[in-house]
């Protein structure tokens, strides 16, 4: 009975809400062989597939390191005399796969570093044992895509940035945890250049259409567009990638590549995460 | 070691107050095309000397008093303590490093380097009263000054001021090199940059973000050097004039082998 009615409790499967002038033109792909991104499995959507993952080790070092700025509670710490360290933490993960729409194929390298600094405090207290308070980080994603494309082969290069200062004016409350980050990406290749901007979403979708409000923002996924216009959305609650269906087939693997690449990162470019 | 974790508690409640004005470094979001270069050496306190691009350090000596601190005693920080907990304090003290180095070019000329670094710090902290501007450094003097001398030419002396660069101001970290109608000026800011020099033409597309000092000649970046120890890098634009080059060189070795003074 208990299994029962748990099993009939199955909550909703909740997507991005996506504007409907975007949504009128474009194709929803639902992501298969996701997991939580992960893994070495290759992932299909729409009728583009991966190869299996090909991954590098995910390596971190790190190593004690000389102030870059002081945050305000650096600040009361030293005047508290607490001990405190400035700690660098450099994480590097590398991976590449293959995907290919049928037709054309592309080659995706990609190179992922976050190099974060915080303040390590030391409590002399074994319930508290050491706290730690993020200071700064710069996180980057790098990829290559080499398009085989029937037409034309191409090159497209794939940035996307993000980066946190510490601020007194930070609301330790705010869920989003996007205050004092900047952030944004590119993805270009000879002809070409899409921006890519991050998407923090108050509003989602059920999968029955209805409209459910978060209490606060949260990153939801990632929007590419081409002068102001939106051509794709990854949308990284529903795990789904929309694309404008009269894009040109090179434009679409290349963005399809992109998606991927983002999506199977392994480092996280989030204070929570730090 | 409870009172230890009591005054950590009370330090993160007293953060959440609204009394504090922060002003953030100015940080940007660039793309150049700045080769990189590894920079090797000091990976272990003792190794004195650091080698990258053509470049390689000799001669680093430093002078005693870069390891002394003079400061004024107040005998109320140590008595107006309430279970460790500081009900004030004042700090009142000097740091100073002073050290010189020869840097060795590829085509077998050097420059010689003699640098200065000051910091004076008169801090107040009132833990019942709002901050005042001491207690965000504001009263702190920090500036660094430098001598670049090329070996060959050495009237063609590069003069180097710089200040905040232990940070223990809210105020930008940036400084100046004149050299008679050249000037070349750095600060530190979020630079996106090329990851390595890897002889596979792939490897040589990434990018990666980096907190850097970075150095503009005529309106443009033309150099950078890391700000932080881990994965220390140097990058120089391919086509930059030698004199430039080298004194930009000159000036990444100041910055990473000058001593923290702000504890």
């Amino acid at each position: 009975m208990a299994i029962f009615i748990l099993s009939s409790c199955k909550a909703p499967k909740m997507f991005m809400a996506v504007p409907e002038q975007f949504k009128a033109e474009a194709v929803k792909m639902s992501i298969a062989g996701l997991g939580n991104g992960n893994g070495k499995k290759g992932i299909d959507f729409g009728n583009y597939n991966t190869s299996r993952i090909s991954r590098g080790w995910n390596m971190t070092t790190s190593r004690e390191d000389r102030n870059t700025n002081i945050s305000s509670e650096e600040r009361v710490l030293r005047a508290f005399k607490i001990d405190r360290t400035s700690i660098t933490n450099n994480q590097k993960d590398k991976f590449e796969f293959t995907i290919n729409d049928g037709k054309n194929t592309a080659e995706v390298f990609a190179l992922e570093r976050k190099v974060s600094e915080e303040t390590r405090i030391t409590t002399n207290n074994r319930w508290l044992s050491e706290l730690s308070d993020p200071k700064n980080f710069q996180y980057s994603f790098s990829a290559v895509i080499l398009l085989h494309s029937i037409s034309q082969p191409s090159t497209w290069d794939l940035s996307l940035y993000s980066s946190f200062e510490n601020k007194a004016d930070k609301n330790r409350f705010d869920m989003t945890n996007t205050n004092g980050i900047n952030e944004g990406g590119i993805l270009t290749s000879e002809k070409d250049t899409i921006i890519i901007k991050s998407i923090n979403s108050q509003n989602l979708v059920s999968d029955k259409g209805e409209a459910r409000n978060l209490p606060f923002k949260m990153p939801s996924g990632y929007e590419l567009t081409v002068d102001d216009n939106v051509i794709a959305v990854i949308d990284f609650w529903g795990k789904v990638i929309w694309m404008n269906s009269k894009l040109g087939e090179d434009k679409k693997i290349a963005i399809a590549a992109a998606s991927s690449a983002i999506l199977l990162r392994r480092i996280h470019n989030k204070i929570a995460l730090v | 070691m409870i009172t230890n974790a009591i005054k950590v508690l009370s330090i993160f409640l007293f953060i959440g107050t609204p009394l504090f004005s922060y002003s953030q470094l100015n940080k940007e979001v660039l793309q150049t095309d700045m080769e990189p270069y590894k920079m090797g050496g000091r990976k272990n306190p003792l190794s004195k000397n650091i080698s990258f691009a053509e470049y390689k350090t000799s001669n680093v000596q430093r002078k005693v008093k870069t390891f002394l601190t003079v400061g004024t005693i107040d005998p109320l920080n140590q008595i107006l303590v309430i279970e460790s907990v500081p009900l004030r304090r004042n700090d009142k003290y000097r740091n100073r490093d002073a050290f010189r180095f020869k840097l060795e070019t590829g085509d077998g000329t050097y420059l010689t380097t003699e640098c200065a670094a000051f910091l004076k710090v008169d801090e107040r902290f009132r833990l019942l009263q709002k901050q005042d501007s001491s207690f965000w450094g504001n009263r702190n003097t920090d500036f660094l000054i430098a001598s670049i001398v090329p070996g060959s030419e050495p009237l063609s002396k590069w003069s180097l001021v710089a200040s905040n660069l232990n940070a223990s101001k809210d105020v930008e970290q940036k400084g100046k090199l004149v050299c008679k109608d050249d000037e070349i000026s750095f600060i530190v800011m979020n630079l996106l940059l090329k990851e390595n020099s890897s002889q596979y033409l792939l490897e040589q597309k990434f990018t990666s973000l980096n907190m850097v000092y970075a150095f503009t000649y005529k309106n443009e970046i033309v150099g950078a050097v890391s700000v932080k120890e881990i994965g220390r890098s140097f990058w120089i634009k391919k086509n930059a004039d030698k004199k430039i080059r080298d004194a930009i060189a000159a000036t990444a070795v100041i910055l990473t082998i000058r001593r923290n003074l702000y504890q």
